[in-house]
């Protein structure tokens, strides 16, 4: 595939000035990796939006997990798990490549309290479901989930909301391969945007691009992976396990319907069936302007603390912690190689 | 986080599967998509098989329309 020539014409778009919003954090991440960023035309403004799970997790689950420090065994994935540790320390999160491992895990020390920090987007909800499902069919009880789980419609509509000004989307292409493609048709023709579902190599990237520049069509998919229809068996897990709830997505506040919790019937599995946990809600730190990052409000650098005070080494927030944060991007986290 | 792997599917054995891609061999978990056999091709997430996949998707990712055959056609 001829991926020059897109580049070619990428880097050339002369058209009316064009801010596009890539969602999620792994775009975030390959945007940056890939090096498109850099050949793109000071009249396209590519802006980074609340894709990242680990960056829109707020402050009070980040505070509930450290509050088990000392009476559970936490186990997240490596980016949640390193968040957690360097935001609160002394709180020690095991790193597990899925949450099924967690079960297994849990049920090798039955003494223990097991308490995965399920955080996740369309992709990952249905592994989290299968951990619970795995959980109840091996008769682990010592398993629990601290749910930070959302799904993306509902921060999409707030999104366009939000912020009409924006011109084109950059879809997450491993959240439609799970959810499918029916949300982000309509959603486009309903706020009249531009939307591409896109996988995350450079030829995905430079064609997405393109399409958003110069498309015809509001609505388009170049990822193979991606059906119309989804994976329906991982939704039904989904369904069967967990039900809509608000979500609080850090910096931006509560969104109605955009996270998940665990139906009463797996209420054996929630954390705060085991622990009553009680609602903590500390302060962010002052001056950290998160929210206008996630949302592609402001560019890292303006941010007061970018740079001075959070650092990679010296993280003030996720969005500088996860390898898929706008501020760890940004300031060079990713390895730049040229298109 | 949401970063996922085409995998071809070598071996099964009930919830637990073995995958291969480009001559490595990865064992995942296909808990989600029942019905999954040797030869078949899945989108692996968190060592989860989260999506089987059309023959041939695997090998080629991008979808060709129109409007992108137009511009990789016209120069």
């Amino acid at each position: 595939m001829d991926k020059k020539r897109l580049l070619s014409k990428i880097s050339r778009y002369d058209g009316k000035p064009l801010t596009l919003m890539e969602v999620c954090g792994s775009h975030t991440a390959a945007v940056f990796r890939t090096g498109i960023r850099n050949i793109l035309p000071p009249s396209v403004r590519l802006i980074s939006g609340p894709g990242c799970p680990v960056c829109v997790a707020d402050d009070a689950f980040i505070s509930r997990a450290a509050a088990l420090e000392g009476r559970a065994r936490l186990i997240s994935f490596g980016d949640m798990a390193r968040t957690v540790g360097r935001l609160r320390p002394g709180t020690r999160v095991e790193t597990a490549a899925s949450p099924t491992d967690a079960v297994m895990r849990a049920k090798a020390a039955p003494a223990e309290d097991v308490v995965f920090l399920s955080v996740g987007f369309e992709t990952t909800n249905p592994v989290c479901a299968l951990s619970v499902l795995r959980a109840r069919e091996e008769n682990v009880k010592n398993f629990f989930l601290l749910t930070c789980n959302k799904t993306m419609p509902p921060i999409m509509e707030y999104l366009a909301k939000a912020y009409p000004d924006t011109d084109g989307y950059l879809l997450p292409g491993h959240v439609c391969a799970v959810s499918g493609t029916g949300f982000y048709k309509e959603f486009c023709k309903k706020y009249n945007v531009k939307g591409c579902v896109a996988g995350f190599d450079s030829l995905q990237l430079s064609a997405a691009l393109y399409l958003l520049m110069y498309g015809k069509t509001l609505f388009s998919n170049v990822y193979s992976y991606v059906k119309e229809e989804g994976s329906p068996s991982a939704e039904a897990a989904v369904r069967e396990v967990f039900e809509p709830c608000p979500a609080v997505i850090r910096g931006i506040g509560e969104i109605p319907g955009a996270g998940l919790r665990l139906k009463k019937e797996f209420a054996a599995f929630d954390v705060s069936c085991r622990f009553g946990l009680p609602e903590v809600f500390p302060p962010q730190d002052a001056g950290c302007r998160c929210g206008d990052v996630i949302c592609g409000r402001i560019e890292p650098p303006e941010c007061p603390l970018y740079g001075v005070s959070c650092r990679p080494e010296t993280p003030c927030g996720p969005c500088m912690i996860s390898s898929e944060g706008t501020c760890f991007a940004y300031f060079g986290g990713c390895e730049r190689r040229s298109v | 986080m949401c970063v996922a792997y085409p995998l071809k599917v070598t071996e099964v054995n009930g919830r637990s599967a073995v995958g291969e891609a480009g001559g490595l061999k990865v064992g995942f978990d296909c808990g989600l998509c029942p019905g999954v056999k040797p030869g078949d091709y899945v989108l692996v997430h968190a060592g989860c098989a989260i999506e089987i996949l059309d023959p041939g998707e695997a090998r080629e990712t991008l979808l060709l329309f129109d409007e992108l055959k137009e511009a990789l056609e016209d120069g």
